[in-house]
């Protein structure tokens, strides 16, 4: 389970400074969200995807466009479905049906904004997954106590998620195998699914509090919060820092611009 | 037939790791089998393929002859009851009796009540009926959770370290269970580093090493083998390996043969 999991490598995107590759993440999200034309978003996944690759993570990268590739077709679909405005190509429910003929028209707006949108979330993820791949969580944490000033707990809280995503994944699916060996069989269709999802949900949701409470004491018996933090490590920004940072920086008042027709 | 057969068994992860090497393997009906090992050396990928939650890479289990490749879901769960190290791990129901009910339901059990009255009786639980499964302790959820596989009636049950954080009676208390169902004709195996148990209970030992079947035979013979360090044994083995004379216990009191085996203990180096 690599999902939101740090992988080791040596690559240029593993050492540089993770507040680097926050305003990485941060100018490619934004540029996402000023726009709504495919072809410049296709153009910003590009360079995610290319970010993938400079960092040897082309496997995990194939192992999430999975996931996102269904979860990009929903958002798709549901775009689609709902936003009847506009030029219509065709209807779901033909017109020659009686009554309810020409129901859910499929336009070309809705097919447009909808890929707009599964793009965007695209983007995100991926930016988002590129930043927990390549840097170590307790960086991450680092970076947001000392750079952004968010309160400690809050950066530990944020920290206890990401690190906790791949133990409750492996506690879910030593759950399930639990209940398959009890001729546990979920029913194929989506609402029978739902209900019976309640005897793996259960178990997870009870055992993850008893581990949060064990987590707890264990945090407080190493004495969490009773005096003032320090740090080993000191993060400084390396050339390499700079100029990536200077880049995406300045790329944005273009992107702007351009996207505001100014030149 | 034999209720467990397997024959060049390979079982590879999907991040390539080789889990299991060319197992070949007979288990019989009625067998007390232990399974042992270091921790990663495949045994509890080994028993997940009795029940189908795994299937092999290459090679072929059979479940009273039949292929797990081939077999149902309903099938396996039926033969092949499995029982993991951490009850948590299934119980979900608000009452125990609920609990028990799941199991059957699953496999369209009809005389549900007969089988959870008998299950929770066999593991002295049948006072527990209207409580929530979490609130019992411990070793009472690993009972609660081998009640629920007893009451399906498989011919193998297979425990996965039950007695991890057990006490020494509660693991007793299972492994008196497991017995019993042995002589009553099911099939037991059992994975466990706790030798000591392996040397009461189970007449044959299967010690896993590295994805492979490094023994497999009486436990006895493997007791009594000097060279194997791979399981740690009893303790009174190791006493009986250290004292290479006779131990006659003929006019002597409990206190003076404890006082030979630790000065044994003491010259030899310890155990």
């Amino acid at each position: 389970m690599e999902l939101f999991q740090y992988v080791q490598k040596e690559t240029i995107l593993h050492k540089l400074n993770p507040m680097t590759k926050v305003i990485i993440m941060a100018v490619l999200t934004i540029m996402s969200l000023l726009t709504m034309d495919i072809i410049i978003l296709v153009g910003i996944l590009s360079v995610v995807v290319l970010m993938f690759i400079v960092s040897r993570l082309e496997k995990e990268l194939s192992k999430q466009l999975v996931y996102l590739f269904f979860i990009g077709l929903s958002l798709l679909i549901l775009t689609v479905i709902s936003m009847g405005e506009g030029t219509v190509v065709f209807t779901l429910i033909p017109k020659s049906i009686p009554y309810v003929g020409g129901a859910i028209p499929i336009t070309i707006e809705g097919v447009t904004f909808g890929s707009s949108l599964a793009l965007r979330f695209s983007i995100m993820i991926l930016s988002f997954q590129m930043l927990l791949l390549t840097t170590q969580p307790k960086d991450i944490v680092h970076i947001m106590i000392d750079k952004f000033k968010i309160p400690q707990d809050y950066a530990l809280m944020f920290l206890i998620a990401i690190r906790f995503v791949p133990t409750v994944y492996m506690e879910a699916k030593k759950i399930n195998e639990a209940q398959i060996s009890r001729g546990y069989h979920p029913s194929g269709l989506l609402i029978g699914k739902i209900k019976s999802a309640y005897p793996i949900i259960t178990p997870l949701v009870l055992n993850s509090l008893a581990r949060a409470e064990i987590l707890g004491m264990a945090i407080e018996t190493k004495g969490y919060g009773s005096a003032k933090r320090t740090s080993i490590q000191n993060f400084k920004m390396g050339s390499k820092d700079i100029l990536l940072s200077a880049i995406f920086i300045a790329v944005l008042p273009f992107y702007v611009a351009l996207l505001l027709n100014l030149f | 037939m034999k209720a467990i057969s397997i024959e060049n068994l390979d079982y590879s992860y999907k991040n390539g790791f080789e889990a299991l090497k060319k197992i070949n393997l007979e288990i019989g009906s009625g067998e007390f089998v232990a399974i042992v090992g270091e921790n990663g050396s495949g045994k509890t990928t080994l028993v997940k393929h009795f029940n189908g939650l795994l299937l092999p890479s290459n090679g072929k289990v059979s479940i009273f002859g039949e292929d797990t490749r081939k077999s149902t879901r309903t099938y396996l769960t039926s033969n092949v009851g499995l029982i993991f190290q951490n009850p948590d791990t299934m119980l979900f129901a608000d009452t125990v009796e609920k609990e028990v009910l799941f199991g059957l339901r699953n496999i369209d059990i009809e005389e549900t009540k007969n089988r959870v009255d008998k299950s929770l009786k066999s593991v002295g639980l049948d006072n527990y009926k209207e409580k929530f499964p979490r609130y019992l302790s411990r070793g009472e959820r690993q009972r609660l959770a081998f009640a629920c596989i007893i009451a399906m009636k498989p011919k193998i049950i297979i425990l996965d370290e039950p007695t991890t954080g057990l006490d020494a009676r509660e693991s007793r208390k299972l492994l008196d269970i497991a017995e019993d169902l042995r002589s009553k004709g099911h099939t037991i195996i059992i994975v466990t580093h706790s030798m000591e148990l392996v040397a009461e209970y189970s007449k044959r030992t299967i010690v896993m090493e590295n994805g492979s079947i490094f023994y497999d035979g009486p436990t006895r013979d493997l007791l009594s083998r000097r060279d194997n360090k791979l399981i740690k044994k009893p303790a009174i083995t190791e006493l009986s390996h250290l004292y290479d004379g006779i131990l006659r216990l003929d006019n002597f009191s409990v206190e003076d043969i404890a006082s030979e085996l630790a000065s044994i203990y003491k010259t030899r180096g310890g155990i």
